[in-house]
């Protein structure tokens, strides 16, 4: 490692906790932007590697959350993993606690689903752009770019258990890339 | 395991409700071991394990409420199902229960993710290991544009829904901006469509 392990867990933890704050939609809306600062800014890992780590992380069973802590123990081993689950998940956590204790509303009031409606074009756009971000990434060629194709093509359209395409994914890896 | 009678309710007496007396009585152990048995599940997502733990086997919410604190969870930031956790367990012991779901819920797949982790660092650098995840990297790419294709399909065609689409595609795929910099600018235009033409 050509980086101060302890520097690369507070920088990769606060980066984490904001994001934490404007991860409207889930964990994938921030993988673009996190690839932006772990691969390009910080170099702490290759395009490859963060792609990879992202399969790992959507094959491996538990909440696609569980991601960044792939990405800490990457970088930083056991304190980063800890540091970087702790950082995604308790900002946004503080939050839905406050709003739940104040607002105390579970039912659909007209803001919620305004709201609701206003932001759904955001986080689709991102998770697409993710994908598309994470497809390139993953540098494997026009092979790559044609399993990203068919997959996705299948997963849209089929019911098929993505596992699968995952493990038919990583044979044809293995032969023919 | 008994699934007690929950009335159906309007909301906001629900929400009256919420964290004074409930029907159900949860105990901080059965709490935190209801979701560590949802982190146990294993593959095929979180969410339907979720959904079947929660609401059938172990009668805590209904599927109703389910729907909704789920739809919250992806309006609010952060982990979707990780909100989810927050709320129903604060909704049974406040703050304390909202740390025992969530904690429950992360623990074994943390541990099986921290040994991934590990593994993949001893084998990642050998040449089959790297085509390997090469194509699971792009099937796995594959997976998420379908979810964003999937969720773009119930959307209406309205011109202000697919410009904001296509903008936040451009900007975060594209430009590679910083999301907080789409988030603050396009959110807004989006909740103000919303409000204005909402379909």
């Amino acid at each position: 490692m050509n980086y101060d392990v302890y520097d690369a867990i507070w920088a990769l933890s606060a980066h984490l906790a904001l994001l934490s704050l404007i991860a409207i939609g889930g964990v994938q809306v921030v993988l673009p932007d996190l690839h932006r600062y772990i691969v390009e800014e910080q170099h702490w890992m290759s395009g490859a590697q963060f792609s990879a780590l992202f399969a790992l992380g959507q094959a491996a069973p538990g909440p696609n959350v569980l991601v960044v802590t792939l990405f800490g123990y990457q970088i930083a081993g056991i304190a980063g993993a800890l540091a970087a689950t702790v950082a995604i998940c308790l900002p946004s956590s503080l939050l839905t606690y406050a709003v739940m204790r104040v607002g105390q509303r579970w039912g659909e009031t007209q803001w919620k689903t305004i709201a609701k409606a206003g932001l759904a074009p955001l986080t689709i756009g991102v998770v697409i752009a993710s994908g598309y971000v994470l497809a390139q990434s993953a540098s494997a060629g026009i092979l790559g770019y044609a399993i990203t194709a068919v997959t996705a093509l299948i997963a849209a359209t089929t019911r098929w258990n993505p596992l699968w395409l995952l493990a038919a994914a990583g044979v044809i890896g293995a032969i023919a890339l | 395991m008994a699934s007690p009678t929950q009335p159906d309710r309007d909301s906001a007496v629900a929400a009256a409700d919420a964290l004074g007396a409930v029907p159900v009585a949860v105990t901080r152990r059965a709490l935190f071991i209801g979701f560590l048995r949802i982190g146990l599940a294993g593959f095929g997502g979180v969410l339907p394990h979720a959904r079947y733990r929660l609401v059938e086997a172990e009668g805590w919410i209904s599927d109703q409420e389910f729907t909704e604190l789920l739809s919250l969870g992806q309006l609010l930031p952060g982990p979707n199902i990780i909100n989810v956790s927050i709320m129903v367990g604060a909704r049974f012991h406040g703050a304390i229960g909202a740390v025992l779901a969530a904690s429950g819920l992360l623990l074994v797949p943390l541990l099986i993710v921290l040994a991934l982790g590990a593994l993949y660092q001893q084998v990642g650098a050998s040449p089959v290991v790297q085509r390997v995840f090469g194509a699971v990297s792009a099937a796995a790419s594959g997976l998420i544009i379908a979810v964003g294709i999937q969720l773009a399909r119930k959307q209406s065609r309205r011109v202000w829904i697919v410009a904001v689409g296509i903008a936040a595609f451009c900007a975060v795929g594209l430009f590679r901006l910083p999301l907080a910099l789409v988030v603050l600018v396009l959110g807004p235009i989006g909740i103000v469509c919303a409000w204005k033409w909402r379909a």
